[in-house]
C-alpha cells in the first residue's frame, strides 16, 4: 500500500471480503500485503463465486416466488431465509415484485440485508426503494456505524434516494451531537 | 518468516504456495491476480479452505431455508411451489 489511503481502503476491502466470507477480518489480515487494486479483484472474484453458487435453486426459489402475495414472501424472507439469503434472492426477483416486499419488512432487516447485498447485482431494485425507505436504512446503518457498507451504495442510487441517505446521516450526526452536549451540560445528581 | 515456512510448512502438511495458488485458482474459476502470489502457502490455503467453506455453508443454508420457507406456504400451494423449485 503506497499511502494512508491506501491502507485505509485496503482495510476495507478486507473487511468486505471477510462480511462475503462470514470470517472476522483479522483472520485476513495477511492480505494487507496485497495491492488495492489486486484485493478488489479477490473480492469481486469472490463475490461472483459466491453469487453463482446455487444459482438455479435461487433462480427457481425467485420464480416460485411470483405465485405468492408480497407480504408472504416478506414473511418468508425474514422468517425462513434470513438477510444473507434474501440478499442473494433480491437482484433475481422481479424488481417491482423486490421493492414490493421490501416494503413489507422491517428497517432493522432490511439494514442486515444490506450489509450482505452486493449491489450490483440489484441495482434496479436499489433505485427503485422509495427514498424514504433508502433514508430509514441509512438512519439504521449509521446508527450501527456502518460506513463501509454505506459506501457499497454510492453510485447505485438515484438523486432522491441520494438526498434522502445523506439527510439521514447529518440527522443522526445532529441527534448523536445533541445528545452529547446534553449529556455534557445535564446538572449531577 | 517465508523462508521458516519453506521449512516449517511441508512439515506441518501445509501445500507448497504454486499448489495452494493453484487450488485457489480452481476454486475461483478464474485468473487470480498476480499479486497473491506474495501470499505463503499456508495463506493461500487458508484463502482456499475459506471460499470452500462459505460455499458449502451457504448451500446448507439454502436447502434448510426452503424446507422452512415451505412451512409458511398455504398447503394449497404448496403443490405448485414445489414443481416449480424442484
Amino acid at each position: 500500500m503506497s499511502t494512508a489511503a491506501d491502507a485505509r481502503q485496503g482495510r476495507a476491502e478486507i473487511l468486505k471480503l471477510a462480511r462475503i466470507l462470514q470470517r472476522d477480518p483479522t483472520e485476513l489480515g495477511y492480505l494487507q500485503r496485497i495491492s488495492l487494486a489486486d484485493l478488489r479483484a479477490l473480492r469481486d472474484r469472490v463475490t461472483d463465486v459466491l453469487w453463482n453458487a446455487n444459482s438455479s435453486t435461487l433462480n427457481r426459489l425467485a420464480a416460485a416466488s411470483k405465485l405468492l402475495p408480497a407480504a408472504l414472501t416478506a414473511r418468508i424472507s425474514e422468517r425462513a431465509f434470513g438477510p444473507l439469503l434474501s440478499a442473494r434472492m433480491a437482484g433475481r426477483l422481479e424488481p417491482e415484485n423486490a421493492v414490493s416486499v421490501a416494503k413489507r419488512l422491517p428497517i432493522p432487516f432490511l439494514a442486515d440485508l444490506a450489509i450482505e447485498l452486493d449491489p450490483r447485482r440489484a441495482s434496479a431494485v436499489i433505485s427503485l426503494i422509495p427514498p424514504a425507505q433508502i433514508a430509514a436504512i441509512t438512519g439504521e446503518l449509521v446508527r450501527r456505524g456502518e460506513y463501509v457498507t454505506m459506501g457499497r451504495f454510492v453510485g447505485h442510487m438515484g438523486d432522491a434516494a441520494m438526498a434522502a441517505a445523506l439527510g439521514a446521516m447529518d440527522a443522526r450526526r445532529c441527534f448523536r451531537s445533541r445528545s452529547r452536549s446534553r449529556t455534557r451540560t445535564a446538572p449531577t445528581a | 518468516m517465508e523462508g521458516l515456512y519453506s521449512i516449517l510448512g511441508p512439515m506441518r502438511g501445509a501445500k507448497p504456495a504454486e499448489e495452494a495458488f493453484e487450488a485457489l485458482r480452481t476454486q475461483l474459476g478464474a485468473e487470480l491476480p498476480d499479486g497473491l502470489r506474495r501470499l505463503d502457502g499456508e495463506q493461500l490455503a487458508h484463502l482456499d479452505a475459506a471460499v470452500r467453506e462459505a460455499r458449502h455453508r451457504q448451500a446448507e443454508a439454502l436447502a434448510a431455508a426452503g424446507e422452512r420457507a415451505l412451512r409458511h406456504v398455504p398447503r394449497l400451494l404448496r403443490g405448485p411451489i414445489r414443481r416449480i423449485t424442484g
